[in-house]
């Protein structure tokens, strides 16, 4: 067996006869149980601010909302400022369930397809040091939508925005799905620097990734 | 493809390269880009020396205990649904996925960038299967299009100029329905979209490699910035991942080191535009999803490199900083070192995976400057490794007999100190007394190899050792 012989020159290669004795392995264990992050890049910037800049600095749109409500409204004025047709595809959880659409637009809950122009996403974390998007996959949350259509809107509550990287695997691993099937986690929209070495927007994927950064239910106007 | 290793070939190709006009122009675009992004970045991260250490500590632990982390890796993917294929050589793997491929009943395949897959030459497994692989990364496809290996780890066709690539295209996508020429930037990118889309959509397997592996969860993670890795992975049935074993890493806290490390090294971004974590094939419920996630875990020599002088290499991930920092992969690029792995992590790799003999030009095409370890994020002593390649060939008796002798004499010389002192002083005496007109000496004996292109500036009279002597007096 393949699995055996790697193994045993492995062991071979680190002088060890057998696989690691009690001792060793408890060692590793505490290691690995015992979570910390190692070295953070420090900063003192507002997080929410910080998110914004970073993520605009990546060639991304953000636009502010005050509540839920708005969500549809800046949908449609995207679809529309971007001559897009009227439908998207969007993921089956709050806050973009059960969305009052109106007669003029479509909305379905399904994977996306190779013709989908638009995706709607709810972000399950947004990494303010790097102006990350985090997005898991679930049965609610189909992750081609990342992926296949040309622009992504994401929204993501201001609840779920975290200093660093390592404080994602910290709510991840809080969820019975853990480890979810898939980890998206987005900085800015798809590119490609393999022509002249100068950088071209939507590869394969979004030519934008629009955030709709929702408050904390705090309702300003309307 | 030509990917057969053609190292002997060196100086050959190396001299053709330099007089391509084509290769100098897209080269020099690429060297200024990618050095001054990596050192603003670094420059923007005071933690940068602190990441590297972290990020050298968790390779070594891992490393010191690679069983353990195969294992347990191994056992948190089938635990996620997937399954575990372990192959001791190119040929296993490139059979496993064959197999798996088979078994798919796959016409199409969509492949994500993956080194690992250029090292097996899985390319002609496939070929030979009669199974169409299409490239997705715009370098690896364009590269395809011209039957090409890559000339760069992370830009695969950094060597091809804006027109090759519109001349190309031109070429290939007739078959496509498309009939004009894309010619700026835009429209290239444009029709390649359109063209892989289809294939993206229409593909049974999907292959792509890993950045890494985390044992904690038995994930691998793909990076990239243009999503492909990310398409082919989550559209087809079938995702087979391949991945050197030494990829693998502890917990996610530790991957976090190494995303810090990776794009800044090598394009000077923060983060690349998608770090994707999967972890086996769909589960109930999702409703989209590979229904199988195999992952081929690639041993190839590397469990033997752990033990000897070279493990070092073992902590690469694969960035290219160490090519774009290399005064001679900047002038020559990739396609002279006659294999995959190219600048000095290449003329490190390739001896050892092909052989000291086969490969003999590449640990000796190196000044030694030192700059490839200085931008290593994982500290890799380069310049040491390829010292050793080259004491492992005179050892081989693979060096030229006439070097052998020389460097030979050379030893038995220095280890004489008066005896040293003498000889260089009156070498020294000699060649400034011969340049003493014109400040130079236009030819040396047994030096020819050097005058050929240049000529020696001539001592001002008197050695080093003479020098400090003086000096240490005049202290006192």
């Amino acid at each position: 067996m393949s699995r055996e012989r790697i193994l045993a020159e492995i062991r071979r290669s680190l002088k060890r006869r057998e696989a690691l004795d009690e001792n060793v392995r408890r060692g590793i264990e505490a290691r690995n149980a015992d979570i910390h992050p190692h070295v953070q890049p420090a900063y003192d910037e507002d997080l929410v601010e910080r998110l914004v800049r970073k993520h605009r600095d990546l060639h991304g749109s953000v636009e502010p909302i005050d509540t839920a409500l708005h969500i549809v409204n800046a949908v449609i004025a995207y679809l529309r400022d971007n001559d897009l047709p009227q439908r998207l595809v969007a993921a089956d959880r709050a806050p973009v369930k059960d969305l009052p659409w109106g007669d003029g637009v479509t909305c379905e809950h399904r994977p996306a397809r190779g013709d989908d122009a638009v995706a709607l996403s709810v972000a399950d974390a947004a990494i303010a040091e790097t102006g990350t998007i985090v997005v898991v996959s679930s049965p609610d949350s189909p992750m081609t939508h990342n992926y296949l259509p040309e622009h992504h809107i994401v929204v993501v509550p201001v609840s779920v925005v975290v200093r660093w990287q390592e404080d994602v695997w910290r709510i991840l691993r809080k969820r019975p799905d853990f480890p979810p099937r898939g980890i998206a986690m987005i900085s800015g929209p798809s590119k490609t620097a393999d022509v002249e070495q100068t950088i071209e927007y939507g590869a394969h994927g979004p030519r934008n990734v629009h955030l709709l950064l929702l408050g904390d239910g705090q309702a300003r106007g309307a | 493809m030509t990917v057969a290793q053609s190292s002997k070939a060196f100086k050959v190709r190396s001299r053709r390269a330099l007089l391509d006009n084509d290769l100098r122009e897209a080269l020099g675009r690429a060297r200024g880009g990618f050095v001054e992004q990596r050192r603003a970045a670094f420059e923007a991260l005071p933690e940068f020396e602190a990441l590297r250490d972290a990020a050298n500590e968790i390779r070594e632990h891992t490393l010191s205990h690679l069983d353990y982390y195969l294992e347990r890796y191994a056992a948190n993917v089938e635990i996620n649904g997937g399954t575990v294929h372990w192959a001791s050589t190119a040929e296993d793997m490139n059979r496993i996925v064959v197999d798996i491929c088979r078994r798919a009943g796959a016409k199409l395949v969509t492949k994500g960038k993956s080194m690992v897959s250029e090292e097996t030459d899985l390319h002609h497994a496939l070929k030979a299967a009669g199974i169409e692989r299409m490239e997705t990364d715009l370098g690896e496809y364009i590269i395809q299009l011209a039957d090409e290996p890559p000339s760069h780890i992370i830009a695969p066709a950094v060597h091809k100029t804006r027109a090759q690539i519109t001349e190309l295209f031109h070429a290939n996508h007739a078959r496509f329905g498309i009939e004009g020429r894309a010619e700026d930037r835009t429209a290239i990118v444009a029709e390649a979209r359109r063209v892989l889309r289809e294939a993206f959509l229409s593909a049974d397997v999907g292959i792509t490699g890993a950045n890494f592996l985390i044992a904690e969860t038995g994930s691998n993670i793909i990076v990239t910035n243009e999503g492909n890795g990310d398409l082919t992975s989550c559209l087809p049935k079938v995702h087979i991942v391949t991945a050197g074993i030494e990829k693998v890493i502890p917990t996610l806290e530790d991957l976090s080191v190494f995303l810090r490390l990776l794009g800044r090294s090598a394009t000077g971004q923060e983060m690349s535009a998608y770090s994707t974590l999967y972890s086996g094939p769909a589960r109930p419920g999702d409703s989209d999803g590979p229904a199988e996630y195999h992952v081929v875990l690639l041993d190839n020599g590397r469990s033997t490199m752990l033990g000897n002088e070279f493990h070092e290499m073992l902590r690469c991930i694969r960035c290219g900083a160490c090519l774009n920092h290399c005064p001679v992969y900047s002038h020559i690029g990739g396609h002279a070192y006659g294999w995959v792995y190219s600048g000095p992590m290449g003329s490190v790799l390739t001896p050892l995976f092909k052989g000291l003999e086969e490969s003999y030009d590449l640990p000796n095409a190196c000044t030694l400057n030192g700059r490839c370890q200085e931008v290593c994020p994982m500290r890799i002593p380069l310049p040491s490794l390829l010292r050793r390649l080259r004491q492992r060939q005179v050892e081989a008796k693979i060096t030229p007999a006439r070097q052998r002798l020389a460097l030979s004499m050379w030893s038995r010389l220095a280890a004489r100190p008066r005896v040293y002192r003498f000889v260089t002083n009156l070498s020294m005496r000699s060649m400034a007394w011969l340049g003493r007109r014109r400040g130079a000496l236009r030819y040396l004996p047994a030096g020819r190899g050097w005058t050929r292109g240049r000529d020696m500036p001539a001592p001002e009279g008197a050695t080093f050792m003479t020098r400090w002597r003086r000096r240490g007096e005049q202290d006192t």
